[in-house]
């Protein structure tokens, strides 16, 4: 389940949230060496996008873990691409349905096994995404991302325009490419079906209860996506059925 | 600048043979000072030295004179290209080789063929495959723009190029007359020669004539294979 992370429910995730920051620092900074801007506290980074107004999309398994996650934030507000309008040939794009994503990372143990076309970490990240997209009313996502992974955007089918050319970055000879991504309805639906996922994937918790823990959380939504999961129409009432039996024993 | 990009990307997805998107890739890197684009090693980073596929249009006797010396174990700019992310130049090559005769050796005869500097393009797609795609030209300028032109452009092409393949290697529907077909869909429902005869007013040994022409063009033994054969391709349903 993709798990929308936002100031109002983000007590709930302060977990996840440190464990995403030591993430971002052991990819970023250790293995990329990034430096500039970035505050590094306690083996976690951070940077000037990390506010009150950003959002992160975090794929955690059933039990909490991260599997992969996503940095948003409107463009509305200073954003990346302001500071670095380098990137972008022409006007910095702006406006309430266009949001910003960065810091795409899926953890070591969750990435894409031999054979595999896509992991299911991102694949289900992306329909996140676009679904994230459809309910806020966002129609368009603006990133820099590595150019390496244009390939893998144009193959998966993507709608997006190029903003610029690559551009080198950092200090190891890489460069990076800013485009805008087309996120309306469509583009939900094509994720879907090139991903092979034709459920609802995204959660936003509402801001906790006092003493409500992730783990309730977790454990019911584990509940609706199992049942979520199963297509047929007459094996998903018999597993509402059990259910019902299993909450009216209790 | 953008424009001529946006132009040769939306020709990369249009594209329906090989000699189209050739056409279409040699006009754009002609119009940035290049005179050859040559998409090399489509293969996996593993077996990278083991295969030599050149697409594009490099002087051919160039090519066999790389093939012959095995160039490919000592070409600075091929070993660059497993270990970087984007695009580089020969020049470069030649300055971080400079204590590697045999390397350097590569880039004079280059050189020689009037090659006199390149600009390399390593690109690692989405479906796993790696590739380098290599642009010279005397008269390359490379600048950042130009760089950050011929990084898109190579990209584009190796996706379009795998696109294209990917095409090639799918199973073609088998062509079949409406009269095989017709027979078939009867064998599909179970009848024998003898009752399609009576149906389609033909004779049992026409029927099996039909029946065995079209195993001949789907290229199976049995009918059961030929029946799966056309299921699969929608042919005939049941």
């Amino acid at each position: 389940m993709i798990h929308a992370v936002t100031s109002a429910n983000r007590d709930l995730y302060a977990k996840q949230l440190a464990a995403m920051h030591k993430l971002r620092y052991h990819f970023y900074v250790v293995q990329r060496g990034w430096s500039d801007g970035l505050t590094i506290e306690n083996d976690r980074e951070y940077d000037e996008f990390d506010r009150p107004d950003t959002v992160y999309l975090m794929n955690l398994t059933h039990d909490g873990q991260i599997k992969s996650t996503f940095r948003l934030m409107p463009t509305m507000n200073h954003y990346l691409l302001d500071k670095l309008s380098h990137f972008v040939d022409g006007p910095v794009p702006r406006g309430n349905h266009i949001w910003d994503m960065t810091r795409w990372i899926i953890s070591p143990s969750f990435r894409k096994v031999s054979g595999e076309k896509y992991s299911k970490a991102h694949s289900e990240l992306a329909c996140g995404l676009f679904e994230f997209a459809a309910t806020r009313g966002i129609t368009h996502y603006t990133t820099l991302m590595d150019t390496r992974f244009l390939p893998a955007v144009e193959q998966a089918g993507w709608k997006y325009e190029l903003l610029g050319l690559p551009v080198p970055f950092g200090d190891r000879g890489e460069t990076a490419i800013a485009i805008i991504i087309d996120a309306g309805p469509k583009s939900l639906a094509h994720n879907r079906m090139i991903y092979d996922i034709d459920y609802s994937i995204l959660f936003e918790s509402p801001p906790p209860r006092i003493g409500e823990r992730l783990e309730d959380v977790l454990a019911r939504l584990d509940v609706i996506e199992t049942i979520e999961q199963i297509s047929d129409r007459e094996a998903r009432m018999a597993a509402w059925d059990g259910l019902n039996t299993q909450f009216s024993a209790a | 600048m953008m424009d001529v990009i946006s132009q040769f990307i939306s020709d990369c997805r249009t594209a329906s043979t090989y000699h189209e998107l050739e056409a279409k890739f040699k006009h754009v890197f002609r119009s940035f000072g290049a005179d050859t684009g040559t998409l090399s090693c489509i293969g996996s980073p593993a077996n990278l030295l083991n295969s030599l596929k050149v697409v594009g249009s490099p002087d051919s006797e160039f090519v066999r004179t790389y093939a012959e010396n095995n160039f490919i174990r000592y070409d600075p700019a091929a070993k660059k290209s497993i270990t970087t992310l984007s695009g580089f130049s020969w020049d470069e090559c030649r300055f971080e080789s400079r204590n590697d005769p045999s390397a350097l050796n590569v880039l004079d005869v280059a050189h020689d063929f009037g090659y006199e500097n390149g600009f390399v393009v390593p690109i690692h797609s989405g479906l796993g495959n790696f590739s380098v795609v290599t642009f010279t030209g005397d008269r390359l300028d490379l600048n950042a723009t130009t760089r950050g032109c011929l990084h898109l452009m190579a990209i584009y092409y190796h996706v379009a190029l795998e696109r294209l393949m990917l095409i090639d290697t799918a199973p073609s529907k088998p062509d079949l007359t409406e009269r095989q077909i017709e027979v078939l869909r009867w064998v599909s429902a179970g009848k024998t020669d003898w009752e399609i005869g009576r149906i389609l007013s033909i004779s049992e040994a026409t029927v099996n004539r039909h029946v065995e022409r079209a195993k001949e063009r789907i290229g199976v033994r049995t009918r059961a294979q030929a029946i799966v054969e056309c299921l699969v391709n929608g042919i005939v349903s049941l």
